[in-house]
């Protein structure tokens, strides 16, 4: 089961689409893997079921999951490389907007923030 | 199918405890009845449970008249912060007469709740605390099996482990087979998530019954420095403002606009159920 | 309508109180009889001489005791106030026809008990002692005599089972009748009547000739309607319908306390 820590900032729906969402790009779940029933998930996090099938159907919309009839849903094929490219298009709104404003806020120059960038970008790949 | 009220009224002496309730609570929702300590949560709760009588007004139970009819009120059962049942009687023999009285109770799953929350079915009622005494009524609202569950404060005493226990149980037993559930309380932020429909009522009248969602989507937050949050709520229509320091977040209904001049600097948020009721409450 | 379960439940609410009463007058009985052999020849008798003169007290206190507890069960277990009131008055009539024949039983019992003890052990039912005895005067003496016969076994038990009816209703419509007063309601009541009967009794103390024909009036009257078996069961039941219509309007507005 993924780890999931819902907050009061966005709809539950999209926190537990989202939260599907990461354990897909990360592998943790695989493609063809069994999704979390409405149920477990429902129970788990203690919201309500409508909430939780709202979140699933997100991914259903997207091609991410898919139906199986009196089994369950499953992660289709190709859903990581979907999400990746998704998820690369939201990334300078997500992301990078709010870095750049902060080091903005911070005083921080824009060839220091890119230098940083940089930096830890080559760390992590290390 | 659907409980349905008509203009129900119920005074006791010269207190106004409902004035004209329209509501109805359909089939295989989960429901919060959210008022403030007083407000008639109770009293609505004990009319449809055909305990009191309505003044006026009336109800109905999937089409047919509710109050004092075997047949409406055999298809719900309200769980009360009263306890209803003789204080001499021992746990186990009130699952017995609960079997009786309702067949479908479920009376093997109702003895494993007991043995999850510790609850000992040799126990009088006179020997329960104020949490077991909630445990013991919601053991009976979760095996009872009928189309229409009332809990009216179900948590009432109970220790975290135990709400949260209850909470999973009770969406689990949704889960598998759903059927109606109507959480009256004021703990809100605890049930925010897990209600679908939310009826919050203020003084004895409904101000308002909608989706949770569709109520939330109605306002949003907006905070930021004092200057910044009041020059964008002139000409809004704002719930309340909280201030901390020279902090202020301002709850606020319509849309967010957030590519308005005075809307920079300043941070916007989802209305959280708890906030918004407070500010629809506060008199 | 949930009668049977509501049935079920009312009875077995007094199920427990009517067998320690039961339990309670054997046991005195044969703690009684344990002294007879030691006796000697001394005059100590062991007599039970109509049982349900306290049963009816028994009944009426039981009744007292049942309407709060399995209203609000019921109420609890969506049983309406009507069909809680039908259930009642079947409860009612299973529990009183069942003392009467247990009254009956212990009486016989009892007399059982005299072959062992021819003269010390007598045995009747109230219906024999009102009904079918004799109250004769010869010679300056007066006598009191007994039948007891098949029959008067089989009409001990429908005379029980009438005189309990009316005495259990009545308790039942003071117990709903409480129920239904508010707290200060309650207290005027319930002290009020004393002070009304004192008030009264003073009243009437300055109409002594008009006091004597009431009593009379009241006598003649008792003696008509109680006057033979067939009469009292038709009065008792009418008395025992009365108290239950009158429970039944307190009844069918009463809500949770």
């Amino acid at each position: 089961m993924f780890k999931l820590e819902l907050d009061g900032e966005r709809p539950i729906f999209q926190q537990i689409a989202d939260g599907l969402e990461d354990a897909v790009l990360s592998g943790a779940l695989g493609e063809g893997a069994q999704l979390p029933s409405i149920t477990e998930l429902s129970v788990q996090y203690t919201i309500n079921p409508a909430t939780a099938l709202k979140g699933i159907n997100l991914l259903v919309d997207q091609g991410v999951a898919y139906k199986k009839r009196g089994v369950g849903m499953f992660v289709a094929e190709g859903a990581r490389a979907a999400l990746q490219k998704k998820r690369q298009g939201e990334f300078a709104r997500r992301y990078v907007r709010a870095l750049a404003a902060e080091a903005r806020r911070l005083g921080l120059g824009r060839e220091r923030l890119l230098e940083m960038v940089a930096r830890e970008y080559d760390r992590d790949s290390d | 199918m659907a409980i349905q009220t008509d203009k129900i009224c119920k005074s006791f002496g010269n207190v106004q405890a409902l004035k004209g309730v329209s509501v109805s609570f359909e089939e295989n929702k989960i429901y919060g009845l959210l008022g403030r300590n007083g407000a008639g949560k109770s009293t609505l709760l004990n009319v449809l449970a055909n305990r009191m009588f309505a003044d006026s007004g009336s109800f109905t139970v999937d089409g047919e008249p509710g109050g004092e009819n075997d047949r409406a009120q055999s298809k719900l059962f309200l769980m009360s912060e009263q306890t209803l049942h003789p204080e001499g009687m021992r746990v186990g023999k009130a699952f017995q007469w609960t079997q009786a009285f309702y067949p479908s109770f479920d009376q093997g799953y109702a003895l494993r709740l007991a043995g999850e929350f510790q609850l000992d079915t040799h126990t009088k009622m006179s020997g329960l605390s104020t949490g077991y005494r909630s445990i013991f009524k919601l053991i009976l609202g979760l095996s009872v099996n009928v189309p229409y569950v009332l809990l009216d404060e179900p948590v009432l005493g109970l220790d975290a482990n135990h709400r949260e226990l209850f909470y999973r149980r009770l969406l689990e037993k949704y889960a598998e087979n759903p059927f109606t559930v109507v959480l009256s309380t004021h703990l809100i932020e605890e049930v925010a998530d897990l209600i679908e429909d939310v009826v919050i009522i203020k003084a004895g009248t409904v101000i308002r019954q909608e989706s949770r969602e569709s109520l939330l989507s109605q306002g949003y937050t907006v905070s930021g420095g004092a200057g910044a949050v009041e020059a964008y709520i002139q000409g809004r229509q704002v719930l309340g403002v909280d201030a901390l320091g020279g902090l202020r977040t301002a709850y606020v209904l319509g849309e967010a606009d957030k590519t308005a001049q005075s809307a920079k600097d300043l941070e916007f948020g989802a209305m959280d159920l708890q906030k918004l009721f407070i500010q629809l409450t506060n008199s | 309508m949930k009668i049977k379960p509501s049935l079920r439940y009312q009875l077995y609410d007094q199920r427990t109180a009517v067998l320690v009463y039961y339990g309670v007058m054997v046991a005195m009985i044969l703690l009684n009889l344990l002294f007879l052999p030691f006796a000697g020849d001394s005059d100590l008798r062991v007599t039970s001489g109509g049982i349900t003169a306290v049963t009816a007290v028994f009944v009426f206190v039981v009744a007292l005791c049942s309407f709060k507890e399995s209203f609000l069960l019921e109420l609890q277990h969506g049983v309406s106030r009507r069909c809680q009131f039908l259930s009642h008055l079947a409860a009612m009539g299973v529990s009183c026809a069942v003392m009467a024949v247990a009254d009956e039983i212990y009486t016989l019992f009892i007399a059982l008990l005299s072959f062992p003890f021819p003269n010390s052990v007598f045995s009747y039912s109230l219906y024999e002692m009102l009904y079918a005895s004799d109250l004769t005067e010869a010679g300056g003496s007066v006598s009191y005599t007994i039948h007891t016969s098949g029959s008067t076994v089989l009409f001990s038990v429908v005379f029980s089972f009438f005189v309990l009816l009316a005495i259990s209703a009545f308790g039942y419509l003071i117990t709903t009748f409480n129920y239904r007063l508010h707290k200060w309601g309650k207290i005027i009541f319930w002290a009020g009547w004393p002070v009304m009967l004192i008030a009264l009794g003073t009243l009437l103390d300055h109409y002594p000739a008009q006091v004597a024909s009431m009593k009379a009036w009241l006598l003649q009257a008792c003696s008509t309607l109680l006057g033979s078996l067939p009469l009292c069961c038709l009065t008792c039941l009418a008395l025992a319908a009365v108290f239950s219509g009158l429970s039944w309007l307190l009844m069918r507005r009463a809500q949770m306390k």
